[in-house]
């Protein structure tokens, strides 16, 4: 796999946000492979590599997680629970991205260790801008912690 | 021979001299003067008829015959006599008389003169018998007397001074033996004595006390007078006054000894006499309102209150010494409760009765008090809300009161006596019982929330408050808490439900927030998306994307429907009726034709159903909810069946809905009545059809519940709705 060739986790319920997601993603300079897991539990078995993500090589472990709130079966931040608790996951930067500005589930977040919390802006513009500047820092400002 | 000039004047003489003047021959008169024939009251013719022996004195007759006779015999013999002579009225007296021997005219005649010495023989007579009756008085004077001559030599001592002193005249006649042994315990004597005779010098007299030894060695007191006769004699006259000396001695003591006593008491003392005061002591000047010297002499019944009066003076009559009640009028008018005990007894000599008297108004105050706070404290006892027990030291119960027996249902017969913790107390809280008591008994007033058995069995909360009681024992007091326990349960139950209720707005706020906004993420997103694509000229993906914003729409629109239908719910809940569950299943399943047979799915409905009571619609709803559900959640199952039943349960009536579909993880079973939550975001719905249901139900008091066996093993939904009140039924019957 190229080095430059980042993997995102993307752990989205909703179809058209992540596309839209995808798609700003891939208007960017930077080269990127996104995989979207649809639930809490998928998310989970992606990452432990447990039922039809049990393959590593096709399923790599992510550089960055993009986890949404509210999810099915089980909800974000029960996902990042088990991240942050997971001794060989918890390193990788877990960005929460939701449509939920309630405090409550922003200290949640950070209190299960988020790295960062970013709401869904309403605006197509910022909503893009806002994707620009998340794959320009996470993907290339931040150095990341595994190689 | 007389001149015979002279004759006359001597006859004048003669007859009138007092002095007796006779002339006899032989033994007849033959002349006899005035002062003869006055003092024997016979005329001169008389006497000459008469002899001379006939007024001598018979008694001295012979004495006079014996002197003649011895004359004519020549004997030479004294010429005078005293003698009585006895006059006509056999009057006697006594005379000095002469006789002188003469011849008149040859024949031989007596010249008698005699004189009265009546007055003297009589002053002889009064002086011995003075004499004598003095010795008398002297031998049986009581007062020891003695006899003592200028040289201080004792000449007479009287058979009492003997009898004193234990001394003879032998013994005391020398003044060495007074000195020496008399008066051997007067440590000044020679002072005192030279004082003693000196007085008697000076006064004549002189008086004083003495402490006299007696011979046996016994010490006594006297009072010694001593008088200095004109010859320079003594007398001395002392009287015994050691039993005096004592009996004033030991009167002085004793009312030194009352006076101290009753300064000293609170009581007063009146001591008085005929009902007369004559003494008081401080406490009694206190007590009524006068000085002592104002007490002093005023009547009993002066400081008697006249309510009073007749008490103390029968009491004072009877000489009663039984305490008793009265009440005193003090000087300024007021009134004192006393209480008296009086009794009668010599004082001084007199006979008198001495009371005590005790001001009682303060007594009475304390009792009025002690009254006042027991009645207050009965009242409390019988009229408090709680239960009160008196136990004693060793936790018997010696009282109940009324609010107790309504408590627990024990009377007083049942409790008294007993150990009422071990009678109250269930099992399980014996320890803690125990040591509440253990902390009442060493002093410290406890309390506790706790439960106490009633005799019928039934528990009672109560809150047992244990209170020392400073002599001995202690109070238990049972308030009745079941009330508050209650109101604090339905206090809890209703924090619940509005903890519920604000979980359930907050869901709604986060959905509102995050759902809503949601679609129009959506919407904005692909519309941007849209117009990039417009300018870039690129088509291929249009369609889609506008299919996407259109669906987003939908799925807005629908859930603000949905959210605006749960508001309704949480509100609004139609008046409850009682009906059939059967019918109103049939009802339901009619509504669902359509989807039930698109799907070719089988429902049975339970031929037996009870009744319920609640809001039909609503019922109605959730049944359709649940079919839905049903019908949705299928998955690919080629005999769909789907069966509505009816379980038994408790004070009310079970359903379930149970299918052969897809099933439900057992781990999802709680997140499936959430709201908008959904297992899978593919299929369609809002979420909110379970939530809505849990809402109706729980409006309903009832529960629900969902049971899987895993996934593709189908599940079956449990509901619960109240049953239709007795009552009702009753009516219906």
């Amino acid at each position: 796999m190229d080095e430059s060739m980042l993997s995102i986790l993307l752990v989205e319920d909703n179809e058209d946000h992540a596309e839209l997601i995808m798609r700003s993603l891939e208007d960017q300079q930077i080269k990127s492979h996104v995989f979207h897991v649809t639930d809490g539990e998928q998310a989970l078995d992606y990452l432990f590599h447990r039922g039809e993500y049990s393959q590593e090589e096709k399923y790599p472990r992510p550089n960055l997680i993009l986890l949404d709130l509210r999810l099915p079966k089980i909800d974000g931040l029960g996902v990042l629970k088990e991240i942050k608790e997971a001794e060989d996951l918890k390193v990788i930067p877990t960005v929460v991205l939701t449509s939920s500005e309630s405090e409550n589930d922003i200290y949640r977040a950070y209190n299960y260790y988020a790295n960062s919390f970013l709401v869904k802006p309403m605006e197509f513009q910022q909503f893009n801008d806002l994707m620009l500047k998340l794959g320009r820092y996470w993907l290339k400002c931040n150095t990341n912690p595994v190689k | 021979m007389i001149e015979s000039k002279y004759l006359d004047i001597i006859k004048e003489f003669a007859d009138n001299t007092d002095i007796i003047i006779c002339i006899l021959r032989g033994s007849k008169f033959a002349y006899a003067n005035q002062a003869l024939q006055r003092n024997l009251g016979y005329s001169l013719e008389e006497l000459y008829a008469m002899d001379f022996w006939d007024v001598i004195h018979p008694e001295f007759r012979d004495l006079g015959r014996e002197r003649g006779l011895a004359r004519q015999r020549g004997e030479e013999l004294q010429e005078s006599y005293e003698l009585q002579l006895l006059g006509k009225e056999e009057n006697s007296f006594w005379v000095h008389l002469k006789a002188r021997y003469t011849s008149i005219e040859g024949e031989p005649a007596v010249i008698v003169s005699a004189f009265d010495i009546n007055e003297r023989k009589a002053m002889e007579a009064d002086l011995l018998r003075q004499k004598e009756s003095l010795q008398l008085m002297l031998e049986n004077n009581p007062v020891a007397t003695a006899l003592v001559n200028p040289e201080g030599k004792t000449l007479y001592v009287n058979p009492r001074f003997i009898e004193y002193t234990g001394y003879n005249l032998e013994e005391v006649s020398s003044s060495q033996v007074w000195e020496e042994k008399v008066l051997s315990e007067m440590p000044h004597r020679q002072e005192i004595m030279k004082t003693w005779y000196h007085n008697l010098k000076e006064r004549g007299y002189s008086k004083g006390k003495i402490v006299l030894r007696r011979r046996d060695g016994e010490r006594r007191f006297f009072n010694i007078h001593s008088v200095s006769l004109p010859d320079g004699h003594i007398i001395l006259a002392a009287w015994d006054i050691s039993d005096q000396v004592e009996a004033r001695k030991i009167l002085q003591e004793s009312e030194a000894r009352f006076k101290a006593l009753s300064e000293a008491s609170f009581e007063g003392i009146i001591i008085s006499e005929n009902g007369i005061c004559i003494e008081a002591n401080q406490a009694a000047e206190k007590l009524f309102g006068y000085s002592r010297e104002e007490l002093i002499g005023l009547n009993v019944m002066d400081f008697t209150a006249p309510e009073a009066r007749e008490i103390v003076k029968s009491q004072m009559m009877s000489a009663s010494q039984a305490p008793y009640e009265a009440v005193a009028l003090r000087q300024d008018g007021s009134r004192v409760p006393v209480e008296i005990q009086g009794r009668d007894f010599i004082y001084q000599g007199r006979e008198v009765r001495a009371a005590a008297i005790r001001d009682l108004s303060e007594r009475r105050r304390a009792e009025e008090e002690i009254y006042r706070q027991s009645t207050n404290l009965q009242a409390l006892f019988y009229n408090t809300p709680d239960g009160v027990v008196l136990c004693d030291a060793e936790h018997g119960v010696l009282d109940i009161n009324p609010r107790f027996m309504e408590h627990f249902g024990y009377n007083i017969e049942e409790c008294r006596g007993c150990i009422l913790e071990e009678v109250l107390v269930p099992e399980e809280l014996r320890e803690e019982s125990a040591f509440m008591s253990r902390m009442v008994s060493s002093g410290q007033a406890n309390s506790r929330e706790s439960v106490r058995k009633k005799k019928n069995g039934e528990l009672l909360p109560v809150l047992v408050t244990m209170i020392p009681i400073a002599s001995s024992g202690y109070y238990v007091l049972y308030t009745d808490i079941s009330e508050r326990k209650e109101a604090e349960a339905t206090i809890q139950q209703q924090i619940e439900e509005l903890e519920a209720k604000n979980a359930e707005m907050e869901r709604f706020t986060y959905t509102v927030s995050h759902d809503l906004r949601s679609p129009l993420i959506t919407i904005k997103g692909f519309s941007g998306l849209l117009l990039q694509d417009l300018e870039k000229g690129k088509t291929d993906r249009l369609q889609k994307d506008i299919q996407r914003i259109i669906n987003a729409s939908g799925k807005m629109e629908e859930l603000l429907e949905d959210l605006l239908e749960l508001s309704r719910i949480g509100r609004i809940l139609n008046p409850y009726s009682k009906f059939p569950m059967n019918q109103l299943c049939h009802e339901v399943v009619e509504l669902l034709s359509g989807p039930i047979s698109q799907k070719k799915a089988e429902v049975a409905i339970a031929p037996y159903m009870p009744w319920v009571h609640g809001d039909r619609r609503r019922i109605a709803e959730v049944v359709q909810n649940l079919l839905e559900n049903a019908i949705k959640f299928m998955g690919a199952e080629e005999h769909p069946r789907i069966e509505i039943g009816y379980f038994p349960s408790q004070g009310e009536c079970g359903f379930f809905i149970k299918d052969n579909g897809i099933g439900i993880e057992v781990k999802y079973s709680e997140k499936v009545f959430g709201l908008f939550d959904k297992l899978d975001q593919n299929t369609e719905g809002t979420g909110i059809g379970l939530a809505l249901v849990k809402r109706i139900i729980e409006l309903h008091q009832g529960r629900i519940w969902v049971e899987s066996a895993g996934a593709g093993q189908g599940s079956t939904i449990y509901f619960t709705l109240p049953a239709v009140p007795d009552s009702m039924t009753k009516g219906e019957k």
